[in-house]
């Protein structure tokens, strides 16, 4: 042979296989990219939350001191921080430098006592400069008993002599002429509550919590104070417009008793100031409902702990259904009103404990976007946790030591606040320290657990696996198990599977083998046709043709199943008799179908008409209804019949062309000898033939299994998208596909629910990617023992 | 059992005019009932309008402001306006940062939206209510049933009943419907997540309460309007503009026992209808200082009849004369 051209032959496919790996290798490049790429967004959902602490300094001198520190905050910018003082001042100072900026008045302004209106805005509000005419006189003036944190710079002040304010204290930032940004502080006077003046001097209020809710046109008002003897003392401000529109004020005044023993050690109430929870010394829990003044009632009161534990601390998490608890042993606990028994009733139980301090719990302050909170014992560690899913966040000491000397023993953080973007802490040592940490909890509302795992949300009976993303309000609690997602994926694949598989490979069966060889030329491409029907159309086809016509005719589609078959050995027994006749046998071998098709076409025919006979008959005219009333089972609309049909015609074809093209490929030479040897066509085909095809025809159902998990358009539009966890044929599903399509147009990039939706698209992919990965092992191994085709 | 009765007497007295909205509503389509209010200002065209002008927020809003758009452009050739419709939440922060001048939303601020924005400019948002919409409860135009509560609302479509009503109702036999439609199961349709209509009716018709499993999430308004048509024993909630001959549309009331309202134009306005929201634009609006003459005829000209036929061409509620005029107050 030619040197030369033997040389270019082999250079030539020295290339082509260079070019083969190089395109191969590239491949495989891209799809670890694209699973890295989407991987990427979804890690860091699984990063642990991080603190930073950034400052810390000593609390700048504020005027007044000696007194009682009672609150410290930070503002949005984590740039400046304040302290509320025993004498009722707030004093704010740079959180950068640690030193002092300016100290402002709290004291309701004496104008406003008494009055309900809000003020006009910031300017209007701004309390009295010192020095101010209406400044009262420093040695006068009540000093302030309490402040209750409301979140968001809001506090609750109680003063001694017994006036209620509501403040918000933040600072802004205002750009000068030539466009600086500088930081202006603020303290809005929001409402003043007073007493409706009863005996105040003979039983003062201990504390006293405000809460003002409402907007333009109605107001409610309620002040709760714990008097001295240990009652509690509810009073309710209702401001509204009658159909006039004259303004209207309501006036109510109730007492509350505990009828227990033990005293109250800790009150408190929600935002819109409906309930009102108290602990006592000896561990009971009392919940009243004060949202219709003229009906204030005692909901609960049980014992909370068999123990009798103190308890010291409540607090409420964002969204006001979650009590926090915290006792005198360091427990933390979650309760809030489970739905007990038929009729409605609803009682607070225990239903998250998260990690416990060493010591007595003595506060909470709850995030203002999440569902987490900090804690603070008297061993002065500040824990932050999540409730939902009882994960334990950070854990905050002050463990840096500090310029100018160690801390004394003994001191840890006494006073604290999350700001309010939840993006950092700010603390108050018992010596006088001032702390601020970052925070990095980009998404405490996710954990493995709660992916995976049961977890108990607010309002539901029980734990539950639960799908359901997002909310048009602040305070909803997101719920993310893929659970149900998963399921839905399998239970649609599972149906569509059993309806597609055994139909495409016994139609590649007869069409390989058994039929006239002709016309597999017309029939292959027929199928390949069906298989480049839009997806979207066959969604759309189902949900609104098909949806309603097995709605409208379930028995009939029901008992398909079952003469289907009879009407098949029926036309068989026929077949039979005629085959004995030659004419016949030489007219049909090859064109079987064309005599079975009648008979199935009868078949469905007789199943609808004895159906829709049936249905007046026994079933009250509806199968759906009667199924329902008779056997408690429900019957959705969009149900799996549906879907395992048009998710079955979807992947039918590749099963088909795929299952088909390995059939025929097995060597004519064993059909020969199997045929020789005098076995039937059936038993060359289903002893020689389907073993030898096997490996491809494996291949088949997995490609067709892969696309029918990742199908998306079909399932979208016809499934209703339910995230139930039932195998019911009667009912839908929620697959994670459809999920992925329904939910990332409105998700917000980088948000939890954006990260856990491309979560769930790394889950396809490593589920598709095992599921290939099996098959190609399982169809090795099959080539090996079947022979290689 | 005792099963909930909302149909009291009171709604018979509203029964004859009510047929008579159907049977209106059965013949024309919804959009012709609805005139825009005849006093409204006629929009005047003023020179020297031209510039950017770009709008961030509500999906709900976005066919709207593509439209105002258009016909806006139409009377001034010079103006360039880009809608971006990612939802109501990306409005606020597009203002704060200053890259929309105008933030349209289906629902108002919430407080810590507006305590955000005070933050940055030291003033609150100035808010306009740009048109009305009314989500409607439709079952399949054969069935009797004649009111609902919302707490019926809340108990059919929520699993936790935040409304208050005792039991789930998951028959229309306990909604006090007799044979044959005692029997049959609720088949309920709603829309998908991310849409603003669930947030909204999230937090108004189950009492922020979360939907059951069971409700089959459609795409888009009117895939909801056509499940509930092909389904015998369905219940759906979507926009008001979606309703077809197929659907019935269910008066609401605000507590059990209550007078029900449909949600009907006067209804709506006088806010008898619970289930009725205002959908709004906010801009940034520093007092003392005159409003950019682009932004400030633009909303001229959505308050104006041009704009709120608009509003009445895209399915919606158009605002009336007082409101609209009430508002033109605070433009300069």
């Amino acid at each position: 042979m030619d040197q030369k051209l033997l040389r270019r032959v082999r250079r030539r496919d020295r290339m082509a296989n260079w070019l083969i790996t190089a395109g191969g290798l590239f491949v495989i490049i891209c799809v670890l990219g694209i699973l890295v790429l989407i991987a990427n967004v979804a890690v860091p959902l699984l990063l642990p939350p991080a603190a930073q602490q950034v400052a810390s300094f000593p609390l700048p001198r504020v005027s007044g001191e000696g007194r009682e520190l009672l609150a410290v905050g930070v503002d949005d910018y984590l740039e400046v921080g304040y302290v509320i003082t025993g004498q009722g001042e707030v004093g704010f100072f740079d959180l950068k430098q640690g030193r002092l900026l300016d100290t402002r008045d709290l004291y309701p302004p004496p104008e406003s006592v008494g009055e309900t209106d809000r003020p006009e805005g910031p300017e209007a509000a701004r309390t009295a400069e010192p020095g101010e005419p209406g400044e009262p006189e420093q040695g006068s003036r009540p000093g302030l008993v309490h402040a209750d944190p409301l979140g968001g710079g809001k506090y609750s002040l109680l003063w001694s002599d017994g006036t209620l304010n509501l403040v918000r204290i933040y600072s802004r930032r205002v750009f000068d002429p030539q466009g600086r940004p500088s930081m202006e502080r603020m303290v809005d006077q929001q409402a003043s509550l007073t007493h409706s003046g009863v005996e105040e001097r003979a039983n003062p209020a201990l504390l006293s919590l405000g809460r003002v809710f409402g907007g333009e046109d109605e107001e409610t008002q309620t002040r709760v104070s714990l008097l001295q003897d240990g009652k509690i003392l509810v009073e309710k401000h209702i401001r509204g417009m009658d159909l006039l529109g004259e303004e209207t004020l309501e006036n109510f005044r109730e007492i509350l008793e505990t009828g227990l023993e033990a005293p109250i050690t800790a009150l408190q109430l929600d935002s819109e100031g409906n309930n009102l929870y108290a602990g006592t010394e000896d561990g009971h829990l009392l919940r009243w409902t004060l949202q219709d003044p003229e009906d204030i009632r005692l909901l609960d009161r049980l014992q909370g702990f068999p123990d009798g534990r103190v308890i010291t601390s409540l607090g409420m998490l964002l969204g006001d259904t979650t009590l926090l608890v915290g006792d005198e042993k360091g427990g933390v606990s979650g309760w809030f009103p489970v739905p007990r028994g038929d009729e409605g009733m609803r009682v607070l139980a225990l239903v998250h404990r998260i990690k416990p301090h060493p010591r007595p719990v003595k506060g909470f302050q709850p995030a203002h976007q999440s569902k987490f909170t900090a804690s603070i014992s008297s061993s002065g560690t500040v824990h932050l946790d999540q409730l939902t899913n009882e994960q334990h966040l950070l854990t905050l000491t002050d463990g840096e030591t500090r310029p100018g000397g160690s801390a004394p023993a003994g001191a840890g953080v006494i006073l604290g606040a999350i700001s309010p973007r939840d993006d950092g802490y700010i603390a108050l040592t018992g010596d006088g320290q001032v702390i601020l940490w970052h925070l990095r909890i980009p998404h405490p509302e996710v954990s493995l657990g709660g992916y995976f795992g049961k977890i108990w949300y607010e309002n539901y009976p029980r734990s539950a696996y639960v799908w359901q993303s997002s909310s048009g309000t602040d305070d909803f609690e997101p719920k993310f198990s893929l659970m149900p997602l998963v399921f839905g994926t399998l239970k649609g694949t599972f149906w569509g599977m059993l309806f597609a598989a055994p139909l495409a490979i016994l139609a590649a069966m007869y069409t390989s083998h058994l039929m006239q060889p002709g016309l597999r030329r017309y029939i292959k491409p027929a199928f390949e046709i069906m298989g480049s029907v839009p997806t979207v159309v066959i969604g759309f086809l189902a949900a609104l043709w098909l949806a309603p016509l097995v709605k409208a005719s379930l028995t009939g589609f029901l008992l398909i199943m079952g003469i289907l078959p009879l009407t098949v050995l029926v036309a068989l027994v026929v077949y039979g008799g005629l085959a004995r006749y030659p004419f016949f046998s030489r007219l049909v071998r090859g064109h079987e179908f064309l005599f079975m098709a009648p008979a199935l076409l009868l078949g469905v025919w007789l199943a609808f008409v004895l159906g829709a006979r049936l249905d007046t008959a026994l079933f009250g005219g509806e199968l759906p209804a009667w199924l329902f009333e008779n056997l408690g089972v429900r019957f959705d609309q969009r149900n799996s019949i549906v879907i395992s049909a048009a998710l079955g015609f979807a992947v039918l074809p590749i099963i088909f062309t795929i299952s088909d093209d390995a059939l025929v490929n097995v060597p004519r030479n064993l059909t020969a000898a199997s045929l020789a040897l005098g076995a039937s066509r059936w038993q060359t085909v289903w002893r020689v033939i389907l073993p030898s095809a096997s490996p491809g025809i494996f291949a088949a159902l997995m490609v067709g299994l892969g696309r029918a998990t990742g199908e998306t358009m079909i399932v979208l539009m016809a499934t209703g998208n339910t995230p139930l966890m039932d195998w019911s044929i009667f009912n839908g599903m929620r697959t994670m596909s459809a999920n992925i399509a329904v939910e990332i147009p409105e998700a917000p990039v980088d948000g939890t629910l954006y990260r856990t939706l491309f979560l769930s698209a790394v889950l396809l992919f490593i589920t598709t990617f095992i599921l290939n990965t099996l098959a190609e092992v399982v169809r090795m191994r099959l080539r090996k023992k079947f022979g290689q085709y | 059992m005792k099963t909930p009765r909302s149909t009291g007497h009171p709604v018979y007295g509203t029964l004859l005019p009510l047929a008579l909205v159907f049977w209106l509503a059965l013949v024309s389509p919804a959009a012709a009932q609805i005139k825009v209010d005849p006093d409204l200002p006629e929009y005047k065209p003023v020179s020297g309008v031209s510039g950017n002008l770009n709008s961030v927020g509500s999906d709900t809003l976005n066919n709207m402001m593509t439209l105002w758009s258009e016909t806006f452009r139409k009377i001034y050739p010079n103006v360039n306006i880009q809608v971006e419709g990612k939802g109501s939440s990306t409005a606020p922060p597009a203002l704060v940062e200053g890259t929309a001048q105008l933030g349209p939303m289906s629902r108002a601020m919430k407080n810590s939206e507006i305590e955000r924005f005070e933050s940055r400019f030291g003033f609150k948002p100035t808010r306009f209510g740009v048109a009305l919409d009314s989500l409607a409860i439709f079952v399949h135009k054969d069935n009797p049933l004649e009111s609902l509560s919302l707490p019926q609302v809340d108990a059919i479509f929520s699993k936790n009943r935040r409304g208050g009503m005792p039991r789930d109702i998951f028959t229309w036999g306990q909604l006090g419907l007799t044979a044959p439609w005692a029997n049959r199961s609720i088949s309920l349709y709603g829309r998908n997540s991310a849409s603003g209509t669930y947030g909204y009716f999230k937090e108004v018709g189950l009492f922020k309460g979360d939907f059951k499993d069971r409700v089959k999430e459609q795409p888009g308004s009117a895939s909801v309007v056509q499940g509930v048509e092909s389904d015998l024993g369905a219940i759906g909630y979507s926009g008001i503009g979606y309703k077809t001959s197929g659907v019935r549309v269910v008066p609401i009331s605000k507590k059990n026992g209550g007078k029900a309202y449909p949600p009907e134009y006067a209804h709506v306005l006088k806010g008898k209808y619970p289930l009725s929201r205002a959908l709004f634009i906010y801009i940034v609006q520093t007092p003392g200082k005159p409003l950019d003459k682009i932004t400030a005829e633009f909303l001229r000209f959505v308050l104006s009849r041009q704009g709120q036929e608009v509003v009445v061409k895209d399915g919606y509620l158009p605002l009336p004369a007082k409101m609209a005029l009430k508002q033109l107050k605070n433009l300069p």
